[in-house]
């Protein structure tokens, strides 16, 4: 959906799971938004820098740079501190307590979800940020 | 001093000892049947561990069954007895006050070997074993209370090995003096020492005794926390790993179910990936079931006569689609030695076929797949090798390769996996047929999977 009439918002997600990468990209895609993917964290860091994107949602557990490290190292650069974190995990329990504030991660949702609910929540964090804007 | 010697010793005889050795033989007696209920607990607890326990319970059994009247006591002890007896009828007849003396002696031998032997028993417990006054004071130690507690943590008439255990141990043998054997208490703690050993500790009244007297058993709960710290890391990958195919079925059905995928190709293509993932998902239960029941001993291998040769060109054959769908080419090289061991031919195959998937899967399109069969007339065994020119494996993933749920970075970007394809094969080769499994592998080269089955182990397995 485009959010505010002249761009779509674009939406970056990081999976190393191709099957989940292809399922969410083609939810939010269906929904209107601009996606583009990528498969590890060091990847995500890198599109974020040339193509940038109004909010990510990635993986916990992923090879060379986990979705936490991604998200601090989002959150230690001025230029993407401000994009919101949607972090996907099948381990929330491992997510101790305080690094999903400390990393700005602004939800986690657990595997297995629905696409149709992470579409929701992604819609309400939209909302909140406009809100807030 | 050191109470590690036997209680017959005059100077460690504990105060109102008017019967000679009896009361020490009491009191050895306690702390051993003190230790059979605790293992008996540890069964219902889970305290319970394979290392150690059959010494505990092997001199509780001794004194639960022993008795001065009992058929079981030690057999020199009952020669001892029928000498002291023999001796005191033949001596009745002619002097009877020499044949009471002579008889005396005699019975004292004989309660020391028994008590001699009690004490052994006391020694050769794995726990730590202890008595202590209402004071805290050590009256008697096992050996394993000085190696847990330290030397000199056990030293007679101290409060050394009291100081050196939690404090709530303490309290724990003032409770039970003051109830006066009507309880007993269990505590879970870690000791005083540099590396904060874990024990379980039980507290118990020694009965029986002129004096106010606790038995203090310490095990050390070492292993036991490595083996709940494995299960729950065990169970978190588990979790991860069940969750992920599950995300993607859930995932694709809903997408599916919500009319969302017009075109019918890409239909088609979600279709086959529920299927896959449902594979995948099925998979990965059994193979968390067969390496549980290897791991539990539950599993047997039924060993045949086991032709090598044959069996690396049928997995071959199996997999040469895939291999030709990815344009690899496969060969196999066998040895015109007989390749004959006694194995499981359908775990065998198995574990042939993993690896070859294995290689299939992390080696480019294009590229080259190979299996060897050879026999080590030394070690007398069947040698299968799996090669390919594929991706290769960092030299620092190579010891956790074989674990459960490892899989090497970069590698799940090319092909999926349960994670546990090679834990299961080092169980069937290894724990089922007494084999070896290794890998030697260079990143950009490729990898040389091997396995070596004894060809003996029928024979070693009979005997």
């Amino acid at each position: 959906m485009p959010d505010d009439g002249t761009r779509p918002v674009r939406i970056l997600v990081a999976d190393d799971e191709a099957y989940i990468l292809q399922v969410v990209a083609l939810k939010l895609r269906n929904a209107g938004y601009d996606v583009c993917t990528a498969f590890d964290g060091q990847e995500a860091l890198g599109l974020l820098y040339t193509q940038g994107a109004d909010i990510v949602v990635t993986d916990l557990q992923m090879p060379h740079m986990t979705g936490i490290a991604l998200a601090r190292a989002m959150s230690a650069d001025p230029s993407l501190a401000s994009i919101p974190v949607m972090m996907l995990t099948a381990r929330g329990h491992l997510l101790r307590e305080g690094e999903a504030d400390s990393a700005n991660i602004a939800r986690v949702v657990h595997k297995p979800f629905s696409p149709r609910a992470l579409l929701g929540e992604i819609e309400s964090l939209l909302a909140e940020r406009r809100r807030a804007a | 001093m050191q109470l590690d010697q036997g209680p017959t010793s005059n100077a460690r005889r504990p105060e109102g000892e008017g019967r000679g050795i009896t009361p020490w033989i009491a009191l050895a007696s306690i702390p051993v049947a003190a230790a059979g209920g605790y293992f008996v607990d540890s069964i219902a607890t889970g305290w319970m561990i394979a290392g150690g326990s059959a010494a505990v319970a092997f001199c509780a059994t001794m004194f639960f069954t022993s008795s001065d009247q009992d058929d079981s006591q030690p057999q020199s002890a009952a020669k001892a007895s029928a000498a002291a007896a023999a001796a005191r009828r033949a001596q009745a007849a002619a002097d009877p006050n020499a044949g009471k003396d002579a008889a005396s002696d005699v019975l004292a031998r004989a309660m020391e070997v028994r008590s001699t032997e009690r004490t052994a028993l006391l020694h050769a417990i794995t726990d730590a074993v202890l008595l202590v006054d209402s004071h805290g004071e050590t009256r008697f130690a096992n050996k394993c209370a000085s190696k847990l507690l330290g030397e000199h943590a056990t030293d007679a008439g101290t409060r050394h090995a009291i100081e050196a255990l939690p404090p709530q141990v303490m309290r724990a043998v003032q409770a039970v003096i003051e109830a006066g054997g009507s309880e007993r208490r269990r505590i879970e703690a870690e000791l005083k020492d540099s590396a904060a050993t874990p024990v379980a500790v039980l507290v118990n009244l020694v009965s029986d005794c002129p004096q106010a007297l606790a038995a203090i058993i310490v095990r050390d709960v070492r292993s036991e926390r490595e083996a709940d710290r494995m299960k729950s890391e065990f169970v978190a990958k588990a979790s991860h790993e069940l969750r992920t195919p599950l995300a993607s079925l859930r995932a694709y059905a809903e997408l599916l179910a919500d009319g969302e995928v017009e075109d019918e190709n890409q239909r088609r293509e979600f279709a086959g990936v529920i299927l896959s993932e449902t594979g995948r998902l099925s998979t990965l239960v059994d193979r968390m079931l067969d390496i549980g029941r290897i791991e539990s001993g539950l599993a047997r291998a039924n060993l045949e006569s086991v032709d090598f040769n044959d069996l690396c060109l049928r997995c071959v054959e199996e997999q040469q689609g895939e291999a030709n769908r990815r344009m690899i080419t496969m060969k196999v090289t066998r040895t015109e030695r007989a390749a004959i061991a006694a194995a499981d031919r359908p775990l065998m195959k198995q574990v042939i076929l993993n690896l070859l998937s294995n290689a299939i899967k992390y080696t480019p399109d294009g590229g080259e797949v190979s299996v060897e069969v050879d026999t080590d007339n030394l070690a007398r065994s069947v040698v299968i090798s799996v090669r390919d020119n594929g991706l290769g494996i960092p030299e620092h993933a190579i010891p956790r390769l074989f674990g459960k749920f490892y899989r090497v970075e970069n590698h799940e970007k090319f092909a999926k996996g349960t994670g546990l394809g090679l834990n299961l094969c080092r169980n069937i080769v290894e724990a089922m047929h007494g084999g070896q499994i290794g890998v030697d592998s260079k990143v950009g080269v490729g990898s040389r999977f091997w396995f070596a089955i004894p060809q003996d182990h029928a024979a070693r397995k009979a005997a």
